[in-house]
């Protein structure tokens, strides 16, 4: 599957580049990285100054897609275990914050 | 704070869009939201309005709509053109489409209170995020016992609301700039019929935020393009 910014919510992020963009907890805004690893209601993310633990829920993300393609992504449309991804149902509405 | 009405100009109303924004900048809005129920194009000299300095003046559109089939084909021909799209609520049956439409943004209470919130929309309502409009225009027109039953309407809603956490807006609707309330005595109605006094800031402050989200461009639920 081709990465695109409307399948993003269902793709791997693995390898993706990631900026937090907004957050309820304000130390976690400006991290910039790479997607390292990822659990079902956290991302892992490898910055210059170390590995960093992100919970999807209550952040924004904005993800760089391989064709550079730049998306901002609200963490709680991710939470899932990231095998089960693939295959979730999406809401309907048009969004979600 | 931004602070938003949903008006309706000339032709159905009985003053212009330029008048009413000229009026609801002076009584401290920040912008108006034009919403006749015809056909959204049909507003008189609406680039006029959006000359006026100081105030936003955006096109909206409310949708009067007799059965399910009417309201889907209605929204669905609207939602590309406006960035604001309400339904009036003027059965049980309307509501409850309206509240399972995901491209409606509001659903506003019937001044009458024909249609009413069930715990069945109200959950679809949450799930699609459709807001719940309360009309607050009964609350200044009618008297005694009518009065005293759209209140208890307006309660029974509202308790609905707070239940399932469902986005509210309060609007007087006006249909001239003499209808036209200012932001802190949509408040103080507001408190009146029930309404905690940041519940009612909130209200008046969801078309603004509404408006800024609907600009945007989303490809697909909370996934928006840079």
């Amino acid at each position: 599957m081709i990465e695109r910014p409307d399948n993003i919510a269902r793709h791997e992020l693995i390898g993706l580049g990631v900026d937090v963009a907004g957050g309820s907890n304000p130390c976690l805004v400006g991290i910039s990285g790479r997607v390292v690893d990822e659990t079902r209601n956290t991302i892992l993310i490898e910055t210059p100054r170390g590995e960093k633990r992100v919970p999807k829920a209550e952040t924004s993300l904005i993800f760089t897609l391989p064709s550079g393609q730049r998306v901002r992504v609200a963490g709680s449309v991710l939470i899932s275990q990231p095998e089960n991804r693939i295959s979730k149902r999406m809401q309907r509405s048009r969004w979600k914050l | 704070m931004s602070y938003y009405e949903c008006v309706h100009a000339l032709p159905e109303g009985s003053s212009s869009a330029s008048r009413m924004a000229l009026v609801a900048r002076r009584l401290g809005y920040q912008g108006i939201i034009v919403a006749n129920c015809s056909d959204s194009g049909n507003i008189f000299n609406f680039e006029a309005a959006r000359k006026v300095r100081d105030i936003e003046v955006v096109r909206g559109a409310d949708v009067l709509a007799r059965d399910r089939k009417g309201l889907h084909n209605r929204v669905t021909s609207l939602r590309r053109r406006v960035p604001f799209l309400a339904v009036q609520g003027v059965s049980d049956m309307i509501v409850r489409a309206a509240c399972e439409d995901p491209n409606v943004d509001v659903l506003i209470q019937h001044p009458e209170g024909r249609g009413n919130l069930g715990i069945a929309a109200a959950r679809s309502a949450k799930q699609n995020q459709v807001a719940w409009g309360f009309d607050l225009s009964p609350m200044i027109r009618l008297r005694g016992g009518q009065r005293s039953r759209w209140m208890s309407i307006f309660r029974r809603n509202l308790v609905l609301a707070r239940k399932f956490r469902i986005p509210m807006m309060i609007t007087a609707r006006p249909m001239s700039h003499l209808d036209l309330r200012a932001p802190r005595e949509m408040i103080a109605l507001a408190g009146l019929a029930g309404m905690e006094m940041a519940e009612a800031r909130a209200a008046l402050e969801y078309p603004g935020r509404l408006l800024e989200l609907n600009r945007r461009t989303w490809v697909s639920p909370g996934v928006e393009l840079i």
